[in-house]
């Protein structure tokens, strides 16, 4: 496959080289008995080269920011997106896997999800190749998570006081350079679901809702050092020139502990370090949870998210249900789930559907894929036949409006 | 050369004996140097009458510049043997001070250390480095502590050690507050505050592995500001307490005025209430005031009436509190003014202090016993 934006890149140090060679190779030329005529001649000569060489430099400078695409924002429906089971890091990503997903539902996929945490201290370049090359765009959930991965434990080594002191620089600076060389558009998000009490770097870990008495005691301590480190990563990866990355802000739908300090807008970074809104809505996932439908666990965090910045998309950058017969009925569920989508959720230009299957401490499993029965994989794909779910990514220049 | 042989043979059998009688006694040697430690570590006794004085004394930025020549002027000026000298012993410099708890066991008092998780700069109000609770708790510093601890129990005399003092507050990257404050713990116990439960965690955990290494010539100072801020109810001292096995004495640091922004308040007034919650924290041990002092403000009250009051408070109010470090510091603020803690900020102040602990209920001396092998 083509890469359009590296195409059109000149490496400056290239055209260093080109320079010198012109002026090595002219020497040989003047010859001896013309000597005499003519250091002026070769001074033309020599600033002739020099000139053209410059221009080159120029031009070379001006052309030197690549042309980088990124996910356009469909005007009418929203694309179609899933994370498929990779596993416990989230990251076995195969081919196979998405292409089973694909056929399964009967729908190419817009969005290919997986984990890329920082315990494994670099980027999944083969990863986002294999999910490149399948057609879609990779959102990366990037979380400061050391091994084992496993949620309710304080935090570890990259702790966002660790980050904040610049213990993870030479990480973060790696990763962005890879992720630059890469080229192609990606989506991000780092940092997920900062509003609960589940991962390491939730506000909660960090003074919560303490006011910030050190500098603005109108501030809540735990959402502001959050949103620091999230503007530190963000910032340090922009150094490294990386603009194929477009940044998801992604919060759980419910915060919990649900307090004020915990909305979602005390987490916004602001305007400049997003470009997607992100939402993990789920209903039932466990034995404890009650059964609610997508409207009822959407439909709160939707209205709050859209307040918290009017300009940005939204995204439900996970989604899913058990299949709990006993509860409730999925394949309803689901296909509630996509008419509202698309009658009550405008907004929302991406959904990232969660298929995975995993065994709880108590034993239960949570069945959360698509064909935990029948019937449910028959809404599914009934709800994806739409033509409101865009099956394939479209991409614009970085900074137009249109793709 | 079969002379030579026969020699040979004899050697080696001599020298395999001589090892063998050596490894045996050294084995013995070993055996009784490891029951010994058990009964020889001295710690500082609990004055049934009375009560240590001592004091921090203007030691610099990291406050470890510790020099005899200090601590004897000190001594001479206030005209008393001090029982106790503290000092900062901070994380950032990554070693036991060895060289300064030298000098002060050279000088005949008991170190006070305030072993600080803190990095350079050592300025306050700064979020947490890279000693935050977090990193400790999940193993980045054991080598450190480790090695600490060694050095520790090396020097074998007795220490004082504060880990940690006033997490109460805001201003030191260990406190509480910026570990989830008062937020419940959701995750494992609902009733507990989080900020609090992480600091007894981080806490206990360093304290196991000091005496892991065998380091019993320490008592451990939990120590506490005589008020908490913020003033929650999961921001006191109790939901701190990281256990009866943890703390040897309960410390506390008790100012009066201390800069512009601060009230004029008498020494009893400062220390009531706290006095009387960290008793209710542990009824069992022995009470410091791991800190006190107050600021010449001529302006709003007499230094030397608030030292002569202290004087008599301890005496006569506070009498579980068994030692006394006065903050012999001054210092400038940003706004340009000097806090003068200083005990000869002016002369009627230091002649309060000199007739304070000229009564002889202040112990200028440290009395030490034989540690009871029973306590860990």
């Amino acid at each position: 496959m083509k890469r359009p934006g590296h195409l059109q890149y000149i490496n400056p140090r290239a055209t260093g080289s080109v320079f010198k060679h012109t002026r090595r190779t002219g020497v040989p030329l003047i010859r001896l008995q013309f000597m005499w005529i003519s250091s002026t001649t070769l001074f033309i000569v020599l600033l002739g080269i020099a000139i053209y060489s410059n221009q080159v430099l120029v031009h070379a400078a001006e052309k030197q920011v690549p042309i980088i695409q990124e996910l356009a924002v469909p005007e009418k429906g929203a694309y179609t997106g899933a994370y498929v089971d990779f596993g416990e890091g989230e990251d076995d990503v195969t081919l196979e896997a998405i292409e089973r997903f694909e056929k399964m539902v009967g729908k190419h996929q817009t969005i290919i999800a997986l984990g890329n945490f920082w315990g494994e201290q670099q980027f999944p370049i083969k990863n986002v190749h294999i999910i490149t090359r399948y057609g879609a765009v990779p959102l990366l959930y990037w979380s400061p998570w050391d091994k084992p991965y496993s949620e309710g434990v304080l935090p570890d080594r990259f702790n966002l006081y660790n980050i904040l002191g610049g213990m993870w620089d030479a990480y973060i600076d790696k990763w962005a350079d890879d992720a630059r060389d890469f080229g192609k558009p990606l989506l991000v998000a780092w940092g997920i679901e900062m509003n609960g009490t589940w991962f390491p770097w939730s506000g909660y870990y960090y003074g919560g809702g303490q006011k910030d008495f050190l500098n603005q005691p109108s501030d809540y301590l735990g959402p502001m050092i959050f949103k620091q480190a999230y503007r530190y990563v963000v910032d340090r990866v922009r150094a490294k020139g990386v603009r194929n990355i477009q940044w998801v802000f992604h919060v759980n739908n419910y915060s919990h502990p649900t307090a004020d300090w915990n909305r979602f807008a005390a987490y916004y970074p602001g305007s400049n370090y997003v470009d997607w809104l992100g939402l993990s809505v789920y209903g039932k996932l466990d034995k404890f949870m009650g059964w609610g439908s997508f409207y009822d666990v959407c439909n709160k965090a939707y209205q709050e998210i859209c307040r918290i910045d009017p300009s940005k998309p939204l995204m439900a950058a996970e989604w899913g249900v058990g299949e709990y017969p006993a509860s409730g009925n999925k394949a309803e569920w689901l296909r509630k789930a996509f008419k509202d989508f698309k009658e009550r959720f405008p907004r929302i230009k991406a959904a990232v559907y969660w298929h995975e299957r995993w065994q709880n401490s108590d034993e239960s499993y949570s069945n959360l894929r698509v064909n935990s029965s029948p019937e449910a994989l028959g809404a599914f794909q009934e709800g994806m036949e739409d033509a409101y779910w865009i099956g394939k990514p479209r991409f614009q220049i970085k900074g137009s409006s249109k793709p | 050369m079969m002379k030579c042989r026969i020699y040979r043979v004899i050697c080696l059998l001599t020298l395999l004996l001589l090892l063998a009688g050596y490894r045996i006694s050294s084995c013995s040697a070993l055996l009784w140097a490891a029951s010994k430690p058990e009964t020889s570590v001295q710690e500082l006794a609990v004055p049934e009458k009375g009560a240590y004085t001592g004091a921090y004394v203007d030691f610099g930025e990291g406050e470890d510049h510790v020099t005899l020549e200090a601590i004897q002027k000190f001594d001479k000026l206030v005209g008393k043997h001090q029982a106790i000298i503290a000092f900062g012993n901070f994380w950032g410099e990554q070693q036991f001070s060895l060289k300064n708890v030298q000098i002060v066991t050279l000088y005949g008092a008991i170190p006070y250390i305030f072993w600080s998780p803190w990095d350079k700069p050592y300025s306050e109000d700064n979020i947490p480095d890279r000693f935050n609770l977090y990193n400790i708790l999940n193993g980045m510093w054991d080598a450190y502590i480790d090695k600490w601890a060694e050095d520790a129990r090396d020097f074998g005399k007795p220490l004082l050690v504060a880990w940690g003092l006033e997490m109460n507050g805001t201003g030191f990257p260990w406190s509480a507050y910026f570990y989830g404050g008062g937020q419940k713990d959701l995750i494992n116990q609902p009733s507990d505050y989080l900020g609090p439960k992480i600091f007894k965690q981080a806490y206990r955990y360093v304290v196991n592995r000091v005496r892991a290494k065998g380091a019993r010539n320490i008592q451990w100072v939990f120590h506490v500001n005589n008020y908490s801020y913020h003033s929650g109810d999961w921001n006191r001292f109790a939901a701190y307490y990281p256990g009866s096995d943890y703390v040897d004495w309960l410390g506390m640091s008790v100012y009066g005025k201390l800069d512009n922004d601060m009230d004029w308040i008498s020494f009893y007034d400062g220390c009531n209430l706290a006095y009387q919650e960290i008793c209710h924290v542990d009824p069992s041990k022995p009470v410091m005031v791991a800190e006190w002092g107050v600021g010449e403000y001529p302006a709003f009250g007499n230094k030397a009436e608030w030292l002569r009051s202290a004087f008599e408070d301890y005496k006569e109010r506070f009498p579980r509190i068994k030692a006394a470090v006065y903050w012999h510091e001054r210092w400038q603020n940003e706004d340009g003014s000097y806090s003068n803690l200083r005990i000869n900020s002016s002369p009627e102040a230091l002649g309060a202090f000199r007739e304070g602990v000229e009564d002889t209920y202040w112990i200028g001396n440290p009395r030490y016993h034989n540690k009871k092998s029973s306590k860990p």
